[in-house]
């Protein structure tokens, strides 16, 4: 359980970053979160959210596999961010704040801390 | 030792007890096993009362999803079994060694908990007791709250109602695979899943076959079925009778619950010979809905496509940007993000009913 709460430690490094929760992308489970999650919804619907998008995305014919999703709103960021692992993938979602945050290093910041989840 | 035997003469409620021992056990800290019996039966471990563990023959160890997903290789795990002493537990092991990372364990350990759970809320309780000093080969430690486990169990078989008449019956019928050539639009996890289905395994065979838990199985075949890669061998979920509380408050939810349930996309050409029942209004009810989304999502098609094929570990920066543009919600904290109308979707998708009954109202 540390060690999910470290990775999540890192991501919530992130300038700007207010809450981080890691979430299976096919249950919805939450396995660990950090700080305040509550706008982002719970992870079955951050999971729904992404299913949606790249359902959607193959039905319209796109090839390959989702990596990210980018909710902007006027004040704030929800990335979406899916760790491809050995066995069912898992998603961070991260809020941000805009004014404070720059989504572009958020983003790798996010994946580096996915590093650590695997073996 | 067999605790509490006033729970277990009712046996018709028995199911039931399983969350309320649970919280009592809690109260008194209790550290041990909790054998159920009944069906396939299983076994509970706690730590104070918080749950680590559970172990039922009715879904994947996390022995099995270690090795048969073949994260850890036979070799590796016979060796490490040899080096488990006293003060060095097997999860100690396995990480010491870098066979896993102590995150990737967590998850797995967690994962195989949750699932063991669901697997065993299909199946009746007849009695259980409680066997103390008793370790798990690996855990989840420090362990969840009751109410946790009960609470995500129940929300699992809640999505699996929305879409099947009965999760018990879904969960023993062989699945079968309809006969599709156009699989490359399959991601990788839906076409070993896909791979595996050979018409005589059910989802829980499918689930040990695959090293993956019984759950995210189920909710795969039955997004493979949506999509008509495999056929309707289960009743969808049918209107009335589960949802007391929602029907009292609306007398006419059949109609249009009847043809929300499973078939969520259509995808209107290649259609196997899959055998839906009579109510196949679904697909075209849907469509229209269903269809504007994907045009919707058309716009970033590009975006996704361009950036994945050649290095699924490239640098995700490049692609947020793009990403980023399409949607721009109101709030800032709102959650229905990519298009508004995507986020009626999924309603429309599960919670049949309130889906529909959101439509009149915008």
């Amino acid at each position: 359980m540390e060690a999910l709460q470290s990775v999540l430690g890192e991501v919530l490094s992130a300038a700007g970053a207010s809450g981080a929760a890691l979430v299976d992308a096919v249950t919805g489970f939450t396995y660990a979160e950090l700080g305040d999650c509550m706008p982002a919804g719970s992870g079955h619907e951050v999971c729904q959210l992404l299913r949606l998008v790249d359902d959607g995305l193959h039905e319209a014919g796109a090839q390959g596999e989702l990596e990210s999703v980018v909710v902007t709103g006027r004040r704030s960021y929800h990335l979406v961010q899916v760790v491809p692992r050995q066995g069912d993938p898992l998603l961070i979602s991260t809020l941000l704040d805009r004014s404070g945050s720059n989504l572009a290093l958020a983003s790798r910041q996010v994946t580096a801390a996915a590093k650590a989840l695997r073996v | 030792m067999t605790d509490s035997p006033g729970r277990q003469t009712s046996r018709e409620r028995a199911p039931r007890n399983i969350p309320s021992l649970l919280t009592q056990l809690r109260q008194d800290r209790f550290t041990g096993a909790v054998v159920v019996e009944g069906g396939s039966g299983g076994t509970l471990f706690l730590r104070d009362g918080l749950v680590g563990a559970v172990e039922s023959p009715a879904a994947p160890s996390v022995r099995s999803l270690l090795l048969k997903s073949s994260r850890i290789g036979e070799h590796d795990w016979e060796a490490a079994l040899v080096a488990v002493g006293e003060d060095r537990p097997l999860a100690a092991v396995l990480t010491g060694r870098g066979l896993i990372s102590d995150a990737e364990l967590s998850v797995i350990c967690t994962a195989a908990l949750f699932d063991g759970a669901f697997a065993m809320a299909l199946q009746p309780v007849t009695g259980w007791r409680l066997d103390p000093g008793r370790d798990p080969e690996l855990g989840a430690w420090p362990g969840h709250e009751p109410p946790r486990l009960v609470e995500e169990t129940a929300v699992r078989l809640r999505t699996l109602r929305e879409q099947v008449a009965s999760v018990g019956e879904f969960a023993r019928t062989p699945v079968l695979p309809a006969i599709r050539t156009d699989v490359d639009g399959l991601g990788s996890r839906d076409r070993t899943l896909l791979l595996s289905v050979n018409g005589r395994r059910t989802p829980r065979d499918l689930a040990f076959a695959t090293g993956r838990g019984v759950y995210p199985v189920m909710i795969d075949l039955l997004r493979l079925t949506a999509r008509r890669f495999l056929v309707q061998t289960v009743e969808p979920h049918a209107p009335g009778p589960v949802v007391t509380a929602r029907s009292s408050e609306r007398p006419a939810p059949p109609p249009p619950a009847d043809d929300a349930p499973l078939p969520r996309r259509s995808p209107s050409r290649n259609l196997p010979q899959s055998r839906l029942p009579a109510n196949t209004q679904a697909p075209t009810a849907m469509s229209e809905e269903q269809r504007s989304t994907v045009l919707r999502l058309r716009l970033i098609r590009n975006a996704l496509s361009d950036d994945v094929p050649a290095s699924p570990d490239g640098d995700p920066h490049t692609a947020d940007p793009q990403t980023a543009e399409t949607p721009t919600a109101e709030t800032p904290t709102a959650r229905p993000p990519v298009a508004d109308p995507a986020a009626a979707d999924p309603a429309a998708n599960r919670g049949t009913a309130t889906g529909r009954h959101k439509e009149p109202a915008s």
